[in-house]
This record gives structure tokens, C-alpha cells and sequence, in this order.
């Protein structure tokens, strides 16, 4: 059964459970902040609960997400005080010291690069993908994410290159 | 373990908790729009350190504030010449100071409609997506004139041949990265608006993210309905949050967000309003900083609100305006556009002042109003409400009167109070009822002449029957409390009224949906509304559009028709399941109760029924997979096309 069948509130469940985390992770990618990404996180559902949901299929549905987080993430304007007051470092524990290193230097980079990485490297879109969903040429998704990984070379040994 | 992998790995273990997808869940279900709390929980820790500060400040503060509001009211009201952005660098030092605040961007585009009917010369009496206030059209992903029928399914236009349901033509998108939306008929001229993904010519490099789309409409010639022509373009940047369409001019309300940074704050284009219009030339268009102009008061956010008219018939040159600002939902009657924006005092003495009990409410909401002479839109004045609006149907105007319901909500404190303002043509509050339904929140308004008629719902429904006639002092006339409450009022006649809603139950302290609600009231005396019928359809879970897309929803008083989409959950043995997936048609008899007049049962799973409407005695009902009729003297499907 196709998703939009169920009822409201089993809709609502089901695209919470599929796409909570991703919609979270990119939010946290791009606000930095656990408070925002949370806020950015309820807007986002609350913004596709108040569309008719008419996918045509599901990378559209993921596309579209990922179009509206990032959206609603930019519009989001937190002070950058109080960003300070409350350090994600301090937040967020990864199991493995390796793994906090190189989450938090992704985090560090310009918000366009870190999204470009994490949508390419995490996430899996392709090149095309991205721009079509950033609404950018190919050429400028493939310049972000090279001038990302040039940063990143030379703060992390071995730089970010596929193994 | 490359560095990649490792990214990887953590982000995996990065995972929005479940309290978040609860709290969120619950909102959702509940209706509830969803605030930003940051700046709440900022000013909570701060205001601990502020609270000796405050009490002896907050008179002085509070004082200060209210001369402040007043200078600031002033000088909206003496000019309805707006100020203008002038140049780069003003544009700049204005949104930078933005960063310093907080700000939340919930920008609803959901408009909804209702159906109605009129008469067409010549042609079979059909139902219409029309209008909240008669006169004024709104765009709905079907019309017809009778005759054909428009529909937009699959990213095509489809033009059917009514009475035979033969496929005409159907108008393809795939390659051009425009996905349609909604249409609008206007004698031989189909309006499609939608969004489009392309990209003009140059470097995008410079904005960091893309909006949801870029608004365009498309003007088609359908004279010849197997030769459509395109006769005209108009895109704009940004979102569209509402369009309208009186007469032959179209309204487009868009929300075109600025990207300031480093590289577009070097290259002034990058920052200016851009908007395509073919009727002018086959090059983008820049508005220019002097023509830009800004509300008074503070800007909240780094957007431009840009007003556009065209005429759908003529390819004269689309006006369109540009404001520093942002709308969140837009009312417009035959001589004015409303857009209120809500807004946020989150001023840390008003923090501190919740947090020590006194109770100040902190969001508002900003109305421009625009009028509408010959096709030009007109800045002419602003104000400003406390409390947010439901949506379109919280405004209303009658007799030069904006009427505007809000509620206003208290997250530090969790309360909320609701209010109905009616404002002057100047947007001055000359009349108010405040403190309505304490502890409650709007869930549905609609408006008819010298009354309204509001919904609030904490644990029971009370539907208000508010008296409008002295506009300096609007009263509760009446009300009545019932199970469950209703998320849209339709007027059946000028005594009767339909809600649609959900049914409730109490379960342990919690109430609890228990399945959708169709009331009729008799609203024949103001002073004592009547439930006189209801009926409840399926257990919790069940799951009607009509309950908050109005577009759904189709009535005829003549035809005795009621009709909407819904997914019917039935608990049966224990076991919650789905019972019907379709839609159902219910009428009222002469005793006025509600009754069942039949089902539609989609063929598949998969199918879901979007929009109904009648041509003569014939039900159409679209869905995502075609369109099948009914006649409604039989109940019998006689005619069908798959899409």
C-alpha cells in the first residue's frame, strides 16, 4: 500500500519514522545547533503535512524534503551568540574520537561546502542530483565539493577521498 | 577507516530522538502550528539573570515600548507612500541587522477554497472552485466551463471532453522542469501556475541554496482545444503563498527569499528582485533599489514580498511590485489584497516578564494592504494584531471593515487566549473581543455579513457566534459546546451552517480523535445555535483532506450534495483497519439531517480521489488515476477515463 493511503495520522508516522533522521542530520549539518535543527525538523513536517502529498515517486518525495530542509534551515537565522553559549561539541558524543574529529571538521566548513559533502557523501545523491536539487549546475555542485575537499585536506590527514 | 567512512558512521549515530518525533507527531495531528522556541529558551536562561533587573525596569520598559509602538503606528498611518530601499548598501545594512535576531519562516503557501456554484449562459449549471468572497476566483488543480474539463494529474494539463469524457489534449511538461500546479479558466484562456526548477543563464554559484522553485505562470490560448498556444510567461523568484483572479487579472502573491552573502553582497544584481515576463522581452527582469519598498516598522526577515497582476486575456505588461517582507497568508476581496505576516516580540523583558507570571503574549501579526484599481496593485496601509491567524478565512472584509480573529499563544506559560480585531480602512483597531475562549485555540472562522462564527477546541468544541453589527464593539452573541470541533464552516444557507471536523472522545484525561465529524447547525437564532444533525464517519485514523484543504470539499444546496475524499478507519475485533478509501456523498433532508447518498470506493490502493464537482446532474470525481461519473439521479457510475 502505497503511502498517501493510510490514514493522516499513519502517514504522518510512517514519514517520520523514514525520513526523522535524515531531515535531522542535515539540519544539524547546517544549523550547528541542536535547538535549530529541531525547530528547522518540526517545520519541515509541519510544512508536508499541510501539502497534499502527490509524489510521483519516492526519490521525489526524498528530493522534495531535502529541498525544504535546506530552505527552511537558510531562512533560519540564529544568533550567532547565542550559538556559541551552547557548543555542539559539548552535545553531541560520538562513539569513536576518530568519528567526532571528522564530523565536527565537515561541520567547520562554509554551509554550502558542508552540504554539498553531506548530501554527496552521506546521503548519496549524485552530482545531477544535487544541482537539481540545490536548483545549481552541475559545474557549481562540482566546484563546492572539490573546494570542500581541498579545505578538509588540510585539516584531516588522508583528506576526504573514497577508499 | 577513510575519513569519509567515518563521517559516515557518525552521522549514523546522529538520530532525531524520539521525543522530537513525538512532540512533532502530536503538533501535526493536533493542527497546531509549530513556533520557534530558540529565542524561548535563550530568554529563559537569561531571564533567571534578568529578574531582579526586570522588576524594577519593566514599568519604564513597558512604557517606553508602548510610546515606541505608537511612534511607529504613526508614521504608518500619515503615509501610505512607503519608503523606499533606495540602494545596495541600505538593502544590506537593513537585512544584516537580522542576524542579530532571531527570526522563524513557518510560510504556509496552503490557500484553500471552497466550492460553489453559478450559472454559466449557455451552458449546464456546474459547480466552480470558487471563493471565499464571491467575485474574487481561486486557482484549484481542476475547472471546467461545462464543457471541458482542465486537470492537472501526472505533471499534465489534461483537457477532457465533459459529456463524452474523450481525452482532447493534454499539455506536457516533462522536459521543461515545470511542475503545474494549479489553473485558473478565463473564457478562452487557461492560466497554469506552478514551479519551475530552470535556471536562468548566469553563475548560480552565489546562492547558497535553491528556493522550493521559482514561481511561473503560463497563459494559454484554448480556443482550439487540440491546438493549445502558450500566449504568454511570467516567472518570478520565490514561492508563491496565494493567487487570485478577478476578472481577467491575476493576482500573485510570492515570497522571493534574499540570499546575503559575501559574494551577492559584492554583485548588487544578486540581491535585486528578478522576475520574467514575456509580454516585456525574452531577458530576466531587475527591479532596481529605488523601486523597491520596505513597511515600516522592523523587517523580520531576509525575503521580498512581490505583488504581481496580469491580465490573463491581454499580453499587456504584468505589474509587479517588490517589498521588503514576508506574508505568511493573504485574504483578498474585490477592491484589496491582505497579507498577514506573523511576527515575533521575543524581547527579553517580556521573557522575563512570563517567566514571572505576568502574562505577555508575543506574536503578532503584521497586515498590508494593497489596493486594487484597474489592475494596479496599491501599498495603502499597515497594522498589526496580536495573536496569529488560522488562515484565510480568519479575514474577512465587509463594508470598508477588515475583521481579523487570531489566537494567541503563550508557549513559556502554555496558555492561549483567542481574539476577533475590526480594523478601519486605515488598518487602525477600532473595535475588539479579547479573551475569548481562554486556555483554547481557533480551529476554524468563517465570516457572513454582520456575524462570525469561530470554533476554539481545547477538551469540548464551542462554536462562538460572534455579533459584528457595531463594529467598535463586537459581542459573543452566542454559543454552544458539543463533542469534537470542526476545522471548516461552510455556510448551507444564511440558517444553516456545515462543519467539518473531528470527532472526539475522552480517553482516561486525554481527548482523543475518534473519526471525522459533520455537524449542521442552525444558526437561525444567534443567540442559541443549534447542532440539529451529525454524523461520525469510522475510529480514530481516520483521515480526511477536507479538514484542512477546503479545496476537497464540494456542497450544492441545490443539488443536496455534500461530497469530500476520505480514508475511513474502522476498529473491528480489536483490529484497526481500513474500511473505505475514497470518498463519500451525503445529503441533507427537508428535516435537515445529515444522510448517506452513496460511496466511491477507489479501485486500488493507490488511488486517491482528489476534487469532485457536478455538471448538470452528473458527479465528476477526479482522482490520481482518471475521472469517473456518477449520475446522481441513480448513483450509478455511467461513464469513466483512465489519466
Amino acid at each position: 500500500m502505497s503511502s498517501v493511503q493510510k490514514s493522516r495520522e499513519e502517514y504522518i508516522n510512517y514519514l517520520l519514522e523514514k525520513y526523522g533522521d535524515m531531515v535531522y542530520r542535515l539540519a544539524l549539518a547546517r544549523t550547528k545547533n541542536k535547538e535549530d535543527a529541531e525547530d528547522v525538523f518540526q517545520d519541515v513536517f509541519y510544512k508536508l503535512s499541510k501539502k497534499t502529498p502527490e509524489f510521483e515517486n519516492k526519490n521525489h518525495e526524498k528530493a522534495w524534503l531535502i529541498r525544504v530542509t535546506i530552505n527552511l534551515s537558510k531562512n533560519l537565522f540564529s544568533s550567532s551568540w547565542m550559538r556559541k553559549m551552547i557548543s555542539l561539541e559539548d552535545e553531541i558524543k560520538f562513539e569513536e574520537e576518530c568519528e567526532q574529529e571528522v564530523y565536527f571538521e565537515v561541520l567547520s566548513l562554509p554551509v554550502k561546502y558542508r552540504t554539498a559533502i553531506h548530501l554527496f557523501y552521506y546521503e548519496g545523491f549524485t552530482i545531477k542530483e544535487i544541482a537539481s536539487i540545490l536548483n545549481l549546475n552541475e559545474n557549481t555542485v562540482k566546484t563546492r565539493l572539490s573546494r570542500a575537499k581541498e579545505k578538509l585536506k588540510t585539516k584531516l590527514e588522508g583528506g576526504f577521498e573514497g577508499g | 577507516m577513510d575519513n569519509i567512512n567515518l563521517y559516515k558512521r557518525a552521522n549514523n549515530q546522529i538520530k532525531a530522538d524520539e521525543n522530537l518525533k513525538m512532540k512533532t507527531r502530536k503538533q501535526l495531528l493536533s493542527n497546531k502550528k509549530h513556533y520557534n522556541r530558540i529565542a524561548i529558551k535563550l530568554a529563559n536562561i537569561a531571564a533567571i539573570i534578568l529578574v531582579v533587573f526586570s522588576i524594577i525596569w519593566l514599568s519604564i520598559n513597558q512604557q517606553a515600548n508602548q510610546m515606541q509602538s505608537i511612534v511607529v503606528l504613526d508614521s504608518t498611518k500619515q503615509t501610505t507612500n512607503l519608503p523606499k530601499v533606495e540602494n545596495k548598501e541600505i538593502l544590506i545594512s537593513m537585512l544584516e541587522k537580522l542576524s542579530n535576531k532571531q527570526v522563524n519562516s513557518v510560510n504556509e503557501s496552503d490557500e484553500v477554497s471552497e466550492q460553489g456554484e453559478y450559472d454559466v449562459a449557455d451552458k449546464q449549471r456546474h459547480s466552480d472552485t470558487i471563493e471565499q468572497v464571491e467575485g474574487v476566483e481561486e486557482a484549484d488543480i481542476v475547472k471546467t466551463d461545462g464543457e471541458y474539463i482542465y486537470y492537472i494529474e501526472k505533471q499534465k494539463v489534461w483537457i477532457i471532453k465533459a459529456d463524452t469524457l474523450q481525452i482532447i489534449n493534454n499539455i506536457v511538461y516533462e522536459e521543461s522542469g515545470f511542475s503545474p500546479s494549479e489553473l485558473y479558466l478565463h473564457k478562452n484562456y487557461l492560466v497554469v501556475i506552478g514551479q519551475s526548477l530552470t535556471q536562468d543563464n548566469n553563475d548560480t554559484a552565489y546562492y547558497d541554496v535553491a528556493y522550493i522553485g521559482n514561481t511561473c505562470a503560463l497563459v494559454y490560448d484554448i480556443s482550439k482545444k487540440e491546438d493549445v498556444k502558450e500566449t504568454r510567461k511570467i516567472e518570478i523568484d520565490g514561492y508563491t503563498i496565494a493567487s487570485r483572479m478577478i476578472d481577467d487579472m491575476v493576482y500573485l502573491v510570492v515570497n522571493q527569499p534574499i540570499e546575503l552573502t559575501d559574494q551577492t553582497k559584492a554583485d548588487e544584481e544578486k540581491l535585486k528582485p528578478t522576475y520574467f515576463d514575456s509580454a516585456i522581452s525574452e531577458e530576466t527582469q531587475k527591479i532596481d533599489f529605488p523601486e523597491i519598498y520596505y513597511f515600516p516598522g522592523e523587517i523580520s526577515e531576509s525575503c521580498y514580498l512581490v505583488l504581481a497582476s496580469f491580465s490573463a486575456e491581454q499580453t499587456t505588461e504584468a505589474k509587479i511590485q517588490a517589498y521588503l517582507g514576508s506574508g505568511n497568508e493573504v485574504y483578498v476581496s474585490e477592491r484589496n489584497i491582505y497579507v498577514a505576516k506573523l511576527n515575533y516580540n521575543y524581547d527579553l523583558i517580556d521573557q522575563a516578564k512570563n517567566i514571572m507570571g505576568f502574562r505577555t503574549y508575543n506574536d503578532y501579526t503584521e497586515i498590508y494592504k494593497f489596493g486594487l484599481k484597474e489592475g494596479n496593485i496599491e501599498y495603502e496601509a499597515s497594522g498589526s494584531v496580536p495573536g496569529y491567524v488560522l488562515n484565510q478565512f480568519s479575514m474577512d472584509e465587509t463594508d470598508g471593515y477588515f475583521r481579523i480573529a487570531t489566537t494567541e499563544e503563550n508557549e513559556t506559560l502554555n496558555q492561549s487566549t483567542n481574539a476577533l480585531f475590526v480594523l478601519d480602512n486605515k488598518l487602525n483597531i477600532i473595535g475588539k473581543l479579547e479573551n475569548l475562549a481562554n486556555g483554547e485555540k481557533i480551529y476554524a472562522v468563517r465570516y457572513m455579513k454582520d456575524k462570525a462564527y469561530i470554533v476554539t477546541f481545547n477538551q469540548i468544541d464551542p462554536l462562538y457566534v460572534i455579533d459584528l453589527s457595531n463594529p467598535n464593539l463586537p459581542i459573543v452573541s452566542g454559543e454552544l459546546k458539543v463533542q469534537g470541533y470542526s476545522t471548516y464552516l461552510h455556510f448551507y444557507d444564511e440558517t444553516y451552517l456545515i462543519g467539518i471536523g473531528e470527532a472526539t472522545k475522552l480517553q482516561g484525561e486525554d481527548v482523543v480523535p475518534s473519526g471525522i465529524k459533520i455537524s449542521l447547525f442552525d444558526i437561525s437564532n444567534m443567540k442559541q445555535p443549534k447542532e440539529v444533525s451529525t454524523v461520525t464517519i469510522g475510529d480514530r485514523g481516520t483521515y480526511s483532506e477536507a479538514t484542512y484543504n477546503h479545496k476537497v470539499f464540494l456542497f450544492s444546496k441545490e443539488k443536496n450534495l455534500i461530497v469530500f475524499p476520505i480514508t475511513v478507519m474502522e476498529n473491528i475485533n480489536g483490529q484497526t483497519k481500513i474500511t473505505l478509501q475514497g470518498a463519500i456523498l451525503y445529503g441533507i433532508s427537508p428535516e435537515k439531517q445529515i444522510y448517506e447518498r452513496g460511496k466511491i470506493v477507489a479501485n486500488n490502493s493507490t488511488e486517491i480521489i482528489r476534487r469532485s464537482f457536478y455538471i448538470g446532474d452528473l458527479l465528476y470525481v477526479c482522482s490520481t488515476e482518471g475521472i469517473r461519473v456518477i449520475d446522481l439521479n441513480s448513483m450509478q457510475e455511467v461513464n469513466k477515463v483512465e489519466l
